[in-house]
């Protein structure tokens, strides 16, 4: 029993201040009303209540959350945080950022409303990611400046890198240097793309060829494992895949959960409810309801029709797709919705990186076995990292990669976050 | 005789006055008995088990509210057409344990396969399977054996796996044991012994295993009465006082008739569980199940050994 967890990946702004090729979307000046925020929380809470959850993960993200301002942030968390503990109840906050303003001002907010993380995002080469003056060079440099600013002051990065084509063609150890040593960073992830809402010219250019981007992924799991497991530096998905492999507890990313309905939502600045920031930000035909109109969160859950897509999907999947034989079901379940939508216009099918998935894994369950191996032959009790070229283990605190669980599901066409 | 403190009675929900001081579980076959057992009072419930509602969304949606240490036995009565439902009890399985039961009719290893993929244990109940579904058994236990990605426990693959293991694989013809009138079939009886080379499990164990020996298990009708195990038959009043001793009753009978058992090398282990309630079935193909079970437990020993060699090398 691992109790119930409930996420809320929640968009107080559809507005974004960078111009990436490949966002999809809608990026209307909306912002959430401070007014509203208590009944926001009221509605979470009573829905927590009902659910008998103690505590729901807030996944703040946008569009740029950051264009809210650092004071709008504390006073938003500070009457989230005091209409929860009067109910004896807990939010628990994450911030998802371009890092684009970064400044000093936000230090005491990440530290006191975001356990001194936060989490961001830049793909390697970076040729998508642009500000609205600018390129994507002029996007990388002020990036990399707001991130060095951000480390300097003792804040925890984790980084998500969206594969793209020239990610494929530059090379798994030229990316995982980019990130490792240039960087400097102990916790990446990377996400596969999809081209998310309406059909537009850039979305044809994201989609990967399954074969080449299987084998970038298996290659970079094996630099990592080379270079950078011994070490403690923290790849995603790669790490939760060798925690399942090796019997310890390991939080996979969404597009694995055994089903995504269960675990979160996503809302946005008007309230709009809907299964996931994908979702709600481009698909209306999918939004569950409105969080500020109808009084009954948990009502509005089970009684949707659209959610009822997304919790019947496993189920149909197993009766209608090979999933069912498939040696990795327990850790993919048929993967994800929005990519399995974006791609083939319905969900009811297994998602189209069905494949690479696979080659992911049994780069994974090759791995395990070998560290358990390891681990029975040295009759050790706790994990041990094997030894690595530079010989010795290093255990580096890792940086709180943001969103463990819902960070995969961000799209190629996303916001610069 | 039967409410004491080493036999669990399992008792239709609607029975229940949730006041019973004596090791109980109560037995959902209707979702508005749902809500009684999840807010029962009763300090003996020891769980619950929920027969035929797998379909239905709303009793699912109830069991997965709040964080409770009352379990689930979810029995899923036709596993072919069903199995594709136990994703419903994603969400239960995360606020409380949860097993899934299923008989061993033809098609039942789908569900065995998503029951394991989803981390649920699982008890099979073999009965009295036909050749086509021995097969099925035979494949359930290789991806209990053998696929990695299964970690929770299958039943009864896991615990005779596990008994063999522990007796050194070795099995004998419990003829002898029988006949002499070995009448303990409790678990403490067999296993507290483990002499080196010795049987470290009761006569009969398969019975427990499953659940279905009526010294541990006994199934009760609305009317309080015990039933015989896999049947809706009530125990007769003159039959009662022996009810304890139903599996050393079969097992002797199933020796003195001469059956097929008495010349079975697994039968301390079965207990003629296959020999009923039609002691006419042929077990042809059973065997195999267990000698399946039994080379895997040799593997296993030898893999431990090498393991441990090598380790001290």
């Amino acid at each position: 029993m691992s109790g119930r967890v409930f996420s809320v990946i929640l968009l107080p702004t559809s507005e974004c201040n960078v111009a990436c090729d490949y966002c999809f979307e809608h990026k209307e000046p909306h912002k959430l009303s401070a007014l509203l925020v208590p009944l926001l929380s009221k509605r979470l809470l009573d829905h927590m209540e009902h659910e008998g959850m103690e505590a729901c993960e807030i996944y703040w993200q946008g569009g740029e959350a950051m264009i809210m301002g650092a004071q709008w942030f504390l006073n938003a968390g500070k009457v989230m945080d005091e209409a929860a503990a009067a109910r004896g109840k807990r939010f628990i906050h994450y911030l998802q950022t371009n890092l684009v303003s970064y400044s000093d001002v936000w230090k005491p907010v990440i530290h006191s409303m975001f356990q001194g993380s936060l989490g961001t995002s830049m793909d390697y080469p970076n040729v998508h990611r642009k500000l609205l003056k600018g390129g994507a060079d002029s996007y990388t440099t002020l990036w990399t400046r707001r991130l060095r600013e951000a480390q300097a002051a003792g804040i925890r990065v984790g980084v998500i890198a969206v594969l793209h084509q020239a990610s494929l063609e530059i090379g798994a150890e030229a990316f995982y240097r980019y990130y490792t040593e240039e960087l400097g960073l102990e916790d990446f992830q990377v996400n596969t793309p999809f081209p998310g809402g309406p059909a537009n010219e850039s979305e044809n250019s994201f989609i990967l060829d399954n074969a080449a981007l299987a084998k970038f992924l298996t290659e970079l799991f094996d630099v990592w494992m080379e270079q950078g497991h011994h070490k403690g530096v923290a790849l995603g998905p790669f790490d939760a895949l060798i925690h399942h492999f090796t019997g310890e507890t390991a939080r996979l990313p969404c597009i694995w959960k055994e089903n995504c309905s269960n675990q979160f939502i996503s809302v946005d600045s008007k309230g709009t409810v809907a299964q996931c920031d994908c979702w709600v930000t481009s698909y209306p035909e999918y939004f569950f309801g409105n969080v500020f109109q109808e009084q009954d969160l948990t009502r509005m859950l089970r009684t949707s029709r659209a959610r009822q897509e997304f919790v019947e999907r496993p189920r149909r999947l197993v009766e209608e797709e090979d999933c069912l034989s498939c040696r990795y079901l327990s850790i993919c379940h048929g993967g994800c919705p929005v990519r399995t939508y974006s791609a083939l216009g319905t969900m009811q099918a297994k998602d189209p990186y069905c494949e690479v998935y696979k080659a992911v894994f049994g780069r994974a369950e090759k791995y395990g076995r070998q560290l358990l191996r390891k681990r029975a032959l040295l009759g050790a009790t706790r994990p041990v990292a094997p030894e690595g070229p530079g010989g010795s283990t290093t255990t580096a605190a890792p940086a709180q990669r943001l969103r463990p669980e819902v960070a995969a599901q961000q799209p190629v066409a996303t916001t610069a976050s | 005789m039967l409410h004491n403190a080493s036999t669990l009675a399992l008792v239709p929900a609607a029975s229940l006055s949730g006041q019973e001081d004596w090791p109980h579980a109560a037995v959902v076959s209707r979702a508005e008995e749902m809500e009684g057992v999840l807010t029962s009072q009763a300090p003996a419930l020891q769980w619950v088990e929920v027969e035929g509602l797998i379909g239905d969304p709303s009793v699912w949606a109830r069991a997965a509210q709040g964080r409770d240490e009352l379990a689930f036995d979810v029995v899923v009565l036709n596993p072919a057409v069903e199995y594709s439902a136990i994703y419903r009890l994603v969400d239960v399985h995360a606020v409380r344990r949860v097993r899934i039961t299923m008989p061993a009719s033809a098609g039942f290893s789908k569900a065995v396969r998503l029951a394991g993929s989803l981390g649920l244990p699982v008890r099979i109940v073999p009965g009295q399977p036909s050749a086509e579904v021995v097969r099925e058994l035979e494949q359930a236990a290789d991806f209990y054996l053998h696929h990695a990605m299964v970690e929770a426990p299958m039943e009864p693959f896991h615990t005779v796996l596990a008994m063999m293991h522990e007796s050194g694989g070795e099995n004998s013809a419990a003829t002898a044991t029988v006949a002499a009138g070995n009448a303990s079939a409790r678990p403490e009886a067999g296993l507290a012994k483990g002499q080196e080379g010795e049987r470290k499990y009761p006569p009969g164990a398969l019975w427990i295993i499953l659940e279905e020996d009526p010294a541990l298990y006994v199934r009760l009708n609305a009317e309080g009465v015990p039933l015989y195990p896999r049947t809706n038959r009530p125990v007769e009043p003159e039959k009662l006082p022996r009810l304890a001793d139903f599996v050393t009753d079969h097992m002797q009978s199933l020796v003195e008739e001469g059956s097929e058992c008495s010349r079975c090398k697994w039968f301390e282990m079965c207990g003629g569980y296959f020999k009923w309630p039609d002691r006419d079935y042929v077990c042809q193909g059973v065997g195999s199940l267990f000698s399946r079970l039994h080379a895997a437990s040799r593997e296993m020993a030898a893999d431990l050994a090498e393991a441990e060699e090598e380790a001290q090398r």
